[in-house]
C-alpha cells in the first residue's frame, strides 16, 4: 500500500535526480505552481460546509500552495507529480499526484500511479482557484464525495473532430485517504472501485457525464462503516459571448443508513466585462432515505466578483446565503442529532491567487 | 437665443468630423495591422493548419496536429503585444483568458505550460529545435528556419 509520507520524499530524490547536470540536458523538465491567500469568515457560530466555516475570521481554509513538476521524456512517456500544502494537512507538504503516463496512440493515453478522483467538471483542478470563476466550486456538488484522489490507473481516449474535441475515460484502482467529513476527521479506504467519465467540448459549451461504483470503509464515528455506493454526476458550460451558464448535478447513492441517499444541484450564471466577471449561483442539496438528522436539505445563493490583473492575479469576492431545511443539519458540520442554533448564514470569502 | 443654434451646428460638425477621423483612423489601423503567421517546425509534415484546428491547440482543448503527432505551444511573452492579437484573432478571447484554460489543462496534468519567449527570434530558435512546437510570430520576422502553416492578415 502506497505510503503517503513517503510521496514527497520520492518526488524530492525524482527532482534532484531530474536536475542533476547530467539529466537535466536531454529531459524536459517543467515547473509550474499555484498559491491562493485567502480570509473567510461567516455570521454563524456552527461550523458551516466542508471547510468548516464559522464566525471565527478563517485565513487558513481557502490558502494553499502547489508545486507541479512534470518531465517529459520522449512525445510518449511523460512523469508528473504535485505537492500541495494545505490546512486539510496541518500545511504539510503532501503528493496529491504522481503518475506516469504513456501515449500509445494521439489518441489514447494511460496514467499510472496516484491520481485524483475525476468525478467533477473541475475536480480534477479543484484547488487551483485562479483556473475557474467561483471562490470554491459549488459545496452542494463538490463536497458530496469525501475524497478526491486515488492510486490506481486510468485510460483516456480522445477524438477530436474539426475543432470540437471528444474524451472517453475509464478508471480503476483503489483508495486508502484521511478524509474531513460532516466536521469529523476519519479515513476512507476501498478494495476497489470502477468509474468512467465521458466529455464533449466545442467552441460554446462543455458537457460531461460520470458513473463512479465502489464498496468503501469509512473509518470514523469511532466505528467501521461498510457501504456500498454509487456517484453520478453531469455538467454543463455553455457560453455565449460574454456571457457563460453553469449547470452541475450529482447524486450519491449508498446502503448507509448515516449518509443515504444525496443528490444537489446548482447553476451558475455569469458574465464578464474585460477583466472582471460577475455570477450569481443557485445551489440546492436534498437527501433520500435518510433520518432528519442526518439530511444535508438546504439551499443556498451566491454572489460573486472576479478578477483578473495585469500581474497574473486574481481577485475574488463572494457572498454567500445558505439555509438549512426545518429540522435538518443541512451543509452545517454538527455532532449527530443536534441542529444548528440559527439555520441561516451568511458567508463572506475572499482571497488572491496566482499561477507560475 | 439665436446663438443656440449655431452652438449646436457647430458641435455637430465636430462631433461628425470626429466619427469620420475615428472610423478613417480606426481602418487604417485594421490595414497596417502586423500580419501575424503561424509557423511550425521545417520536419513537421503538415503544410496548412486550418483556424478552428489552431484554436482548438492554443485552447488547450486538442494536443495533436491533424496527422496525429504531438503539438506543443509555445507563447510570445506574457506583455508581448501581439501575444493579445493573436489570441483575438483565433479564439475571441483575451490572453488572459486563455491562461485560465491552460491553467485548468496542466494542473490536471492533461498538459503542460507553453514555453514563452519575450521575441520572435527565440521562439524561431525554440521550434527549430524542437519538432513538435507550433508558435506565432509578425510575418516580417519570419525566417527559412521554420514553416508557415497559416497566415492572420
Amino acid at each position: 500500500m502506497w505510503s503517503q509520507k513517503k510521496a514527497p520524499l520520492l518526488i524530492l530524490a525524482w527532482l534532484c535526480l531530474l536536475t542533476s547536470p547530467f539529466s537535466f540536458a536531454e529531459m524536459n523538465i517543467k515547473l509550474s505552481g499555484f498559491l491562493t491567500a485567502g480570509v473567510a469568515i461567516s455570521d454563524n457560530e456552527d461550523s458551516y460546509l466542508g471547510k468548516s466555516y464559522t464566525d471565527k475570521t478563517d485565513f487558513s481554509s481557502d490558502s494553499i500552495l502547489g508545486l507541479q513538476i512534470d518531465s517529459r521524456f520522449n512525445d510518449k512517456a511523460r512523469i508528473s507529480g504535485q505537492l500541495v500544502a494545505q490546512k486539510q494537512n496541518d500545511f504539510e507538504v503532501e503528493a496529491e499526484w504522481l503518475y506516469i503516463a504513456y501515449r500509445f496512440s494521439p489518441a489514447t493515453t494511460a496514467r499510472a500511479g496516484r491520481l485524483r478522483m475525476p468525478l467533477y467538471s473541475v475536480s480534477s483542478f479543484i484547488q487551483v482557484s485562479s483556473a475557474y470563476l467561483w471562490q470554491a466550486p459549488p459545496e452542494t456538488v463538490y463536497d458530496q464525495t469525501p475524497f478526491n484522489r486515488y492510486h490506481g490507473v486510468d485510460l483516456t481516449y480522445t477524438k477530436s473532430l474539426s475543432g470540437n474535441s471528444f474524451a472517453a475515460t475509464i478508471y480503476a484502482g483503489e483508495l486508502s485517504d484521511d478524509i474531513e467529513f460532516s466536521g469529523l476527521t476519519g479515513r476512507v479506504e476501498t478494495d476497489g472501485f470502477y468509474g468512467i467519465r465521458l466529455d464533449a467540448a466545442t467552441n460554446h459549451y462543455k458537457t460531461h457525464l460520470t458513473y463512479l461504483t465502489t464498496n468503501v470503509k469509512i473509518l470514523a464515528f469511532g466505528q467501521s462503516i461498510d457501504i456500498d455506493a454509487l456517484f453520478f454526476a453531469a455538467g454543463l458550460t455553455f457560453s455565449y459571448g460574454a456571457w457563460e451558464t453553469n449547470i452541475e448535478w450529482a447524486r450519491t447513492d449508498t446502503d448507509s443508513a448515516i449518509f443515504g441517499v444525496t443528490n444537489g444541484g446548482f447553476i451558475t450564471q455569469s458574465r464578464s466585462l474585460s477583466d472582471w466577471s460577475g455570477y450569481i449561483t443557485y445551489g440546492i442539496s436534498r437527501s433520500e432515505e435518510l433520518n432528519d438528522a442526518f439530511s444535508k436539505d438546504s439551499s443556498n445563493i451566491t454572489v460573486g466578483l472576479k478578477f483578473d490583473d495585469d500581474n497574473n492575479l486574481t481577485w475574488k469576492a463572494e457572498l454567500h446565503h445558505g439555509k438549512a431545511e426545518p429540522n435538518t443539519p443541512g451543509q452545517f458540520n454538527l455532532p449527530t442529532g443536534t441542529l444548528p442554533q440559527d439555520p441561516t448564514v451568511n458567508l463572506l470569502r475572499l482571497s488572491v491567487s496566482t499561477t507560475f | 437665443m439665436s446663438t443656440l443654434p449655431v452652438i449646436l451646428k457647430r458641435y455637430i460638425r465636430l462631433l461628425v468630423v470626429t466619427i469620420i477621423l475615428v472610423a478613417v483612423i480606426g481602418n487604417a489601423a485594421k490595414l497596417f495591422a502586423e500580419e501575424i503567421v503561424v509557423v511550425v517546425n521545417l520536419d513537421n509534415s503538415i503544410d496548412n493548419i486550418t483556424k478552428k484546428e489552431l484554436r482548438a491547440i492554443f485552447m488547450a482543448q486538442s494536443f495533436n496536429f491533424s496527422d496525429g503527432t504531438l503539438a506543443t505551444v509555445v507563447n510570445l511573452a506574457y506583455k508581448h503585444q501581439l501575444r493579445d492579437e493573436f489570441y483575438a484573432r483565433v479564439t475571441g478571447y483575451s490572453a488572459k483568458k486563455v491562461k485560465q484554460r491552460w491553467s485548468a489543462a496542466t494542473f490536471s496534468g492533461r498538459a503542460e505550460f507553453p514555453e514563452e519567449f519575450d521575441t520572435a527570434k527565440e521562439v524561431i530558435r525554440w521550434i527549430k529545435q524542437n519538432s513538435h512546437s507550433v508558435g506565432y510570430i509578425d510575418a516580417a520576422s519570419v525566417t527559412d528556419d521554420v514553416k508557415v502553416v497559416l497566415r492572420l492578415p
